[in-house]
């Protein structure tokens, strides 16, 4: 048996990030009304800091030279550090970084502790496997209605924005309800936005088909336990695969030997080689 | 090459913080405006600012110092008369001085500006189907001279008369709605949505129109002297369906 370590590194970052950006949306609002901000805290709006921002500015920018309503080059700056590290590493922005994903895993833990083993398997798969590509769906309409409209119409229903602004009259009803949705599921199913709503996530889902570091399953050691399948957030299968290809996987690295996996070398995130960073 | 947790976190934050001082030492990042509009990169008008790029941010100022267009033709064109030192006044609070226009689907804010600057300066824009502007800024545009025939005929079918809405002013932060009564009377200036707001079914209009409703901000005059029909007839007809309503 390996040496057992749970995954703390990707704690610390999720609430590193979850915390700075709840801290900057503050600012923001205490420096518009007037007040003397948090010291060296940036006051930026968060679709400055939102890296989807980007993707949706894409066209505008290629056809016009600007960028979408409320977008700027920060947006794309994020977008391509993003994107750089999901080539690399897949969606490791869903699984580490983004704050609303964060956010519904701490309400999915009070919902393991109310629901116990039930817990994330609500949805049949005969229905949900359709399901996970309604982002996908959403992704095109969210491309199109901004690319025709140039405006950030995502904003209405956006319940990363709602949850950072939710105190401010900037926030539609859709939003707070979609916000209110999200949390209410996420007492059932582990990360219901990302699953099957989030347009970022679809976009990034896509890089698991050619990321560099990919989640890999030796064989030869498998001892076929399944703690892998369980402890997966997205409810992929990965006791049955060598190589994790799934578009929902959000490189978390629950699954792997460093967490899950009960023995040592057998789930890594890992190139082709073997050398140990 | 594998990767533990911890490589993984610290690889984050290099990345992101990273990335982020590295396009801030090359002057790229950027989470505001820079009240510097895109400037055309071809054609005929290359060099010159492009009023697309116009943000809710920018004030009335900035938009009369960057385009040379007259703060007062501004303050005419979006029914800011009432508003003092317009020049400090944002962009975007327009949508908030006419918000009540949204639930028709109509909104005043800042592509209505945009769309205003680059045909006042006659500069190339691609117009957007759901931007509208107000009844003055339209007459200010046709005063300029600069509008093509079909620029002409799409903002005769995207005005708004600024007499038949209710507006929120933008005065120390305070909103006071300006409520007017009006009377349930089909008159030259009276638009579809108007009638619409009396109470009056859509299928009812069209069956007295014997067509299909146009856009409900358009005056029923305009409509039918576009479609060759006898505003009377069709004044009566619709006035005695509102009655009817009472």
């Amino acid at each position: 048996m390996g040496k057992k370590t749970k995954n703390w590194p990707r704690l610390v970052v999720q609430v590193f990030f979850f915390f700075l950006i709840l801290m900057i949306a503050v600012n923001k609002n205490l420096v518009e009304s007037g007040k003397s901000g948090i010291l060296f805290l940036s006051s930026a709006s968060l679709h400055a800091l939102c890296p989807f921002g980007g993707v949706v500015s894409i066209y505008q920018f290629l056809t016009v030279g600007t960028f979408v309503q409320k977008i700027h080059e920060s947006s794309f700056v994020l977008m391509f550090i993003v994107f750089a590290l999901a080539i690399l590493f897949g969606p490791v922005f869903c699984g580490w970084v983004c704050p609303l994903g964060s956010f519904q895993e701490l309400i999915g833990k009070i919902g393991r502790k109310i629901i116990g083993k039930k817990y994330n398997s609500f949805i049949p798969y005969k229905y949900d496997r359709y399901l996970r590509y309604l982002r996908y769906i959403i992704l095109l309409w969210v491309l199109y209605a901004i690319g025709v409209t140039g405006k950030l119409l995502f904003q209405d229903y956006d319940p990363y924005y709602a949850l950072f602004n939710f105190w401010t009259s900037e926030i539609t009803v859709s939003a707070l309800v979609i916000l209110g949705i999200t949390i209410i599921s996420s007492l059932f199913v582990e990360r219901p936005w990302c699953k099957y709503a989030c347009p970022y996530g679809a976009v990034l889902g896509i890089t698991n088909l050619f990321r560099i570091f990919k989640i890999k399953r030796e064989s030869s050691t498998c001892i076929l336990c399944s703690a892998c399948d369980r402890a997966c957030p997205m409810n992929i299968s990965i006791s049955n695969k060598g190589i994790i290809r799934n578009q929902q996987c959000i490189s978390c690295l629950k699954c792997t030997s460093d967490d899950a996996c009960p023995i040592a070398n057998t789930v890594e995130f890992t190139t082709k080689g073997g050398v140990v960073l | 090459m594998k990767i533990k947790p911890w490589v993984m976190g610290l690889v984050i934050f290099i990345f992101i913080f990273g990335g982020v001082s590295l396009s801030a030492a090359m002057n790229l990042w950027r989470t505001t405006s820079s009240k510097i509009p895109a400037k055309y990169k071809q054609g005929e008008f290359a060099g010159s600012y492009n009023p697309a790029d116009i943000r809710g941010s920018y004030t009335f100022g900035d938009v009369s110092r960057l385009f040379i267009i007259p703060l007062e033709d501004l303050g005419k064109g979006f029914g800011l008369n009432d508003v003092k030192n317009l020049a400090s006044v944002q962009i975007k609070e327009l949508e908030t001085r006419y918000e009540n226009l949204k639930t028709s689907g109509v909104e005043i804010g800042t592509d209505s500006v945009r769309m205003f600057v680059a045909l006042y300066k006659g500069l190339p824009y691609t117009i957007n189907d759901s931007s509208y502007l107000l009844g003055p800024a339209v007459d200010i545009l046709k005063t300029q001279g600069n509008l093509t025939d079909e620029q002409s005929k799409y903002l005769d079918n995207h005005l708004v008369e600024l007499s038949q809405i209710k507006t929120t002013t933008l005065n120390n932060n305070t909103i006071k709605t300006n409520e007017q009564e009006y009377e349930k009377i089909v008159k030259g200036k009276t638009t579809f949505k108007e009638v619409l707001d009396w109470g009056l079914y859509k299928k009812d209009i069209e069956e007295v129109l014997g067509k299909k409703m146009p856009n409900p901000l358009m005056t029923i005059r305009d409509f039918c002297t576009n479609e060759g029909m006898e505003f009377s007839v069709i004044k009566k007809a619709l006035q005695e369906k509102i009655d009817n309503l009472k």
